[in-house]
């Protein structure tokens, strides 16, 4: 095949794949901009706290139950 | 004791006896260019990663020649590193012979030929950059990004034709014309699919010229955009950059790959690396990520770096075919950032003023070399204008029409 004619078609496919590809990705982001769930709301500080109080209570039976 | 017999016994000189003065003088040359490219790659002038490994191959190699050719292919003389000729005859009996005796002598044989003549080595280097790139410019911005990705594609087209009219066949010249994509991994590729009789200069020519790259590029976009003002348009930051969580971005790798895939089967081994990566990049998976990140990026490219070095012998490097492919490598890679730029300018032109076209130069897709390039001229005009993300959305879709082309190619062409 001709180089000339290679390049040709070579061009038009890619310039089709590629906005394909383009329009796939934006329908994408649509998609799951639409499905995604609302970012969860940050936990309150007093929760953190009595996590941290679970955890170090945890902690401290191990602790003392290893004397 | 006459004089040869003097040089016996320092077989590097007697090797250089028993050639010819031009290759004498090529093989000294290319010598003294390993150590420019060492010198440059330290300086930061060109990609030391892959510059340096490949500076200290091209020296010693052209050192090491001495007495010595088990298979008779280079007039006597030859390396204990590799044959890179071994098995490439048309007798698939004598072939698998002559592999197995040479890999017994040559001590980077086995990584040549189980990592180089499949591609292997290219598909480690994807996925160590997928593990790299975040898709998530790309999903705020597709179209910019495949417009620009587009144009600078331009050396990849035009070199196709100009390289049938040095008399290659069009497969051959087509393995050529991908340089112009400035995707390392995708070269090897599609050298060894089209034309694996030209699989070592082209790799040659091709990674020398990416390494350059680095430091031409700059004076091509000074002289195609010489406004400072313009070079340092500051671009808004787009608040969809930031905007996607890994799941979403991981649910978009997944997709494009399979539909990627699809379409062309034949690049299918490079787009499930560079996806993989990427897959593996937002899935959280440590372990992973440190193994892409490190040891298979990082290995891959000392150990392809260090391989084309020794891959530049003078014989290979004075072989007629490669002068030709020295001239279209550069012109390939020149047009492709012309290309880049002119997409650049068009964006600019019809955004009123708001694209930088210096982005341009980041559709050519050197991940990320050519963003890092856009980066740091634009920041040398001014000081506060960031334009990084969007030029990796344009570096990450130039990557995937690099592969769409090579995809076509290795289709079209039989």
């Amino acid at each position: 095949m001709d180089g000339l004619m290679i390049s040709v078609n070579t061009t038009i496919i890619t310039i089709i794949i590629s906005f394909f590809i383009a329009i796939v990705i934006k329908l994408m982001v649509v998609v799951l901009d639409l499905t995604s769930k609302p970012e969860p709301v940050a936990t309150p500080e007093p929760e953190t706290a009595a996590e941290m109080d679970d955890e170090s209570e945890i902690a401290a039976v191990i602790a003392i139950s290893k004397l | 004791m006459n004089l040869e017999t003097f040089f016996s016994a320092f077989q590097g000189f007697e090797a250089m006896l028993h050639s010819t003065p031009q290759m004498v003088m090529a093989r000294v040359g290319l010598i003294l260019l390993g150590f420019l490219l060492i010198y440059l790659g330290k300086k930061g002038v060109l990609e030391p990663l892959l510059m340096i490994p490949m500076g200290l191959g091209m020296s010693v190699i052209n050192a090491s020649v001495m007495v010595f050719d088990p298979l008779g292919l280079h007039g006597g003389l030859g390396t204990l590193f590799l044959e890179a000729q071994a098995g490439a005859g048309p007798d698939n009996v004598k072939n698998a012979a002559d592999l197995m005796y040479i890999m017994g002598i040559d001590w980077l044989q086995p990584i040549y030929t189980f990592t180089f003549s499949n591609g292997l080595i290219a598909c480690f280097v994807f996925m160590g950059i997928g593990a790299l790139l975040d898709v998530g410019f790309v999903m705020a911005r597709p179209f910019l990004s495949i417009v620009l990705a587009l144009f600078a594609e331009l050396g990849t087209i035009f070199t196709l034709p100009i390289a049938q009219m040095f008399g290659y066949t069009a497969k051959q010249a087509a393995a050529i014309s991908v340089v112009g994509g400035a995707d390392g991994p995708m070269v090897l590729f599609t050298s060894l699919k089209l034309a694996p009789e030209l699989f070592v200069p082209i790799a040659v020519v091709a990674y020398l010229y990416l390494g350059l790259a680095y430091g031409g590029y700059p004076y091509l976009i000074k002289f195609l955009v010489p406004s400072a003002k313009i070079r340092g348009i500051a671009m808004p930051a787009d608040p969809k950059f930031g905007k996607y969580n890994s799941g979403q971005k991981m649910v978009f790798a997944v997709v494009a790959c399979v539909i990627l895939c699809l379409l062309l089967p034949v690049a299918a081994p490079l787009l499930f690396s560079l996806f993989l990566g990427i897959v593996i990049r937002e899935s959280g998976i440590k372990q992973f990520q440190d193994l892409m990140n490190g040891p298979i990026l990082y290995g891959a490219t000392m150990f392809l770096g260090m391989t084309l070095g020794i891959l530049c012998e003078a014989t290979t490097i004075l072989d007629p075919k490669v002068l030709p492919l020295l001239l279209l490598g550069m012109l390939s890679l020149l047009l492709s950032g012309i290309g880049g730029l002119i997409g650049g300018y068009i964006c600019w032109f019809f955004t009123k003023g708001k694209i930088n076209p210096v982005i341009g130069i980041a559709g050519v897709s050197c991940v990320p070399t050519t963003a890092k390039v856009a980066q740091k001229i634009v920041q040398k005009d001014n000081p506060h204008a960031i334009i990084m993300q969007y030029a990796l959305g344009a570096n990450v879709m130039g990557v995937i029409t690099t592969a769409i082309i090579a995809g076509v190619f290795c289709s079209i062409i039989k």
